[in-house]
């Protein structure tokens, strides 16, 4: 009786622990894509092992509807917008990876009118180049984090979507399509908490 | 033809020493270079061309026409191209959410850049009733509700108004006063220095009586220019000045603005600063009195000049306290000439000091502005000089007559004063009218000393 009960116990404690290293492994596996994520937007590494957690058809038709947003942006040379859509579009496609990701990254570019010669010179940026080069390059994160702080609304704004401490600006009034919610929801582009790493 | 349309003065360079006995002097060359050049125009108008020279150039001459066949070997003509074509140089007003506007104007339809609060406090004080309607009746013309809240309050024949209550900004709207009031301009003056806090003058005074003239088709122009006003001067930035990439260093820098005053104790020099970096503008008045220089001379004396150096350093240890870098590019202005020991002194004990941080990238350039009566034509521009010093003649588009840039670098582009000059032009808050040729922060620096030379607080 006593060694069934003590069986038992154990059992009950294996299985305790068992579901505690689980939750664990969970909680690391989050912490780490995550992580990823945040390193993705700071420095665009590519993001191979995360395109799995998505199919890619959501990925690659949440990037053709985030470019015809751009389109939209572009003709009422609505700059800023623009450029967060670009931004957006830039982590759609490092999320899918393959063609996608380097059609994107020979248009990029052109898009932003700053070639990548612009990576290599030392930049004391007005906002607006400031945005372009992190886009295109992931370079000055220090400058965006200052924006953020101190410059008018706009421009705030964006930088602190690039750095991953707010969404959209409500003023460029975007609606995300159900492929690119999909895609927010999936990866947990929360901002503010991408931002803790 | 108006003026407008048509340039009058082409603008030459003297390349060779003409004889000057037609102008009845002998041995140009034993003359000094404003001998010569007096001696030269002298020669002109024995030809009966009309010329002047530039005070900082007088190798250059400003001519009415163009030069006697005869002296047109002694010239070279400076080629005059549109200013866009000499820099490049273009810029966009920004408003809040992504707004823009090609003029300053735009601050009537659009939110302001920056404000660090919403429903600003402003205390409307008005002499009389008929000056608080026509206000509102202008005012009204524009939504500003959710920044500017007005407070009406009479003023009292003492003006005590003006010295009490901590709003964000006070608004009077005051008569005309006659030169012979001497007492009433003094309490304005008094008031108005009282006002200065973090080096921006929280008192705007109303002209009544022009304001009382305003009708519906000129309202347009006065609200905008009294709306940035407000704007900055309840703490607010009205606008930003968005240019090419070639002109981001000028969004990094730090504008140091000297003005002049001409007082019964000799000659003061004030001090204002703009800074900018990170998508921020902070312009202020150097209200400290400390930092009021004094001397009998224009320029400054040796005395002065290492008190304006060690002003220069503060201003830019302020500037890496609020922006978190030091700034890469450090422009002074002023509307006297920079004498050669003065520039030796900036560059070896001032530059030495802050270049050392930035690198190789650090870039000083000293420009002295002078107004001058010559018109190359609207949106026009011509140059001499090369990356290290030079002379740039400027009109921009609806200005009747060019002004005079004279600069020296450190070196970068040949370019970049002109650039600056435009860009600081753009940056006016208190004056939007297209015909301005002051810029700030000389013209802020200005305004202060003034008052305070008719407060006679020095």
């Amino acid at each position: 009786m006593v060694e069934k009960t003590s069986t038992s116990l154990i059992i009950l404690i294996l299985s305790k622990l068992l579901l505690y290293f689980n939750e664990l492994i969970q909680y690391l596996k989050d912490k780490l894509i995550r992580l990823n994520l945040y390193l993705a937007r700071k420095y665009g590494w590519s993001l191979p092992e995360l395109w799995r957690l998505l199919d890619r058809r959501t990925l690659s038709e949440c990037y053709q509807e985030l470019s015809v947003l751009r389109d939209v942006f572009n003709s009422k040379d609505n700059e800023l917008c623009e450029l967060a859509v670009v931004y957006w579009m830039d982590l759609v496609a490092n999320l899918h990876g393959g063609s996608l990701l380097r059609r994107h990254r020979l248009e990029l570019p052109k898009i932003i009118e700053m070639d990548k010669e612009s990576c290599q010179r030392k930049h004391f940026c007005q906002p607006i180049t400031c945005i372009k080069l992190f886009i295109l390059c992931r370079k000055g994160w220090k400058q965006l984090k200052g924006m953020a702080e101190r410059a008018g609304d706009s421009y705030a704004d964006v930088a602190r979507l690039l750095i991953g401490e707010s969404d959209f600006p409500k003023w460029c009034g975007i609606e995300l399509s159900p492929s690119c919610q999909k895609v927010r929801a999936t990866v947990g582009l929360k901002h503010s908490d991408l931002s803790n790493g | 033809m108006g003026l407008r349309d048509s340039p009058e003065h082409r603008i030459y360079k003297l390349i060779r020493l003409p004889g000057l006995s037609e102008s009845g002097m002998m041995g140009a060359r034993d003359l000094n270079k404003y001998e010569v050049a007096k001696a030269v125009k002298r020669l002109l108008r024995s030809y009966g061309v009309e010329s002047g020279y530039l005070s900082e150039r007088p190798d250059l001459f400003a001519i009415k026409g163009k030069v006697p066949e005869t002296l047109k070997d002694y010239f070279k003509e400076l080629p005059v191209k549109s200013i866009s074509e000499w820099t490049e140089f273009e810029y966009m007003y920004k408003y809040n959410n992504e707004n823009k506007d090609k003029y300053g104007y735009g601050i009537l339809r659009h939110p302001p850049y920056k404000c660090h609060k919403n429903n600003l406090q402003v205390k409307l004080l008005y002499e009389t009733d008929q000056f608080l309607e026509k206000f509102i009746e202008i005012i009204n013309h524009v939504d500003i509700g959710k920044y500017i809240e007005f407070v009406p309050q009479k003023l009292s024949e003492n003006l005590s108004e003006l010295f009490i209550s901590r709003h964000d900004l006070k608004v009077v709207l005051i008569s005309h006063i006659p030169e012979n009031q001497r007492e009433r301009v003094e309490t304005l003056a008094r008031a108005k220095l009282m006002s200065y806090r973090e080096g921006v003058s929280r008192l705007q005074i109303i002209d009544g009586d022009t304001m009382l003239k305003i009708n519906k088709n000129s309202y347009e122009y006065y609200l905008a220019n009294l709306l940035s006003a407000l704007y900055f001067k309840s703490g607010c930035v009205p606008f930003y000045i968005q240019t090419p990439e070639k002109y981001d260093f000028l969004h990094n820098a730090f504008y140091i603005g000297v003005a002049l005053k001409k007082t019964s104790k000799g000659y003061v020099k004030g001090v204002a600063t703009i800074m900018t970096g990170l998508g921020e503008i902070i312009a202020q008045v150097d209200t400290d009195q400390h930092h009021i220089l004094r001397g009998d001379a224009m320029e400054f004396g040796e005395a002065e000049m290492k008190k304006f150096v060690e002003i220069i350093k503060e201003h830019i240890e302020s500037y890496k306290h609020k922006l978190g870098v030091k700034p890469p590019l450090v422009v002074v202005i002023r509307t006297r000439r920079f004498k050669d020991d003065e520039w030796k002194v900036l560059k070896g004990s001032f530059y030495r000091f802050w270049r050392r941080p930035i690198g190789e990238d650090a870039i000083l350039l000293v420009m002295s502005l002078y107004k001058t009566k010559w018109n190359i034509g609207e949106g026009m521009a011509t140059f001499d000089g090369d990356d290290k010093h030079g002379v740039w003649l400027l009109q921009p588009q609806k200005v009747n007559y060019a002004v005079q840039l004279v600069y020296r670098s450190t070196g970068y582009s040949t370019r970049l004063p002109a650039a600056a000059y435009l860009y600081l032009r753009a940056l006016d808050f208190v004056s939007l009218t297209h015909s301005r040729t002051g810029i700030p922060p000389v013209k802020y620096a200005y305004n202060y000393l003034r008052w305070r030379n008719i407060a006679e607080q020095w």
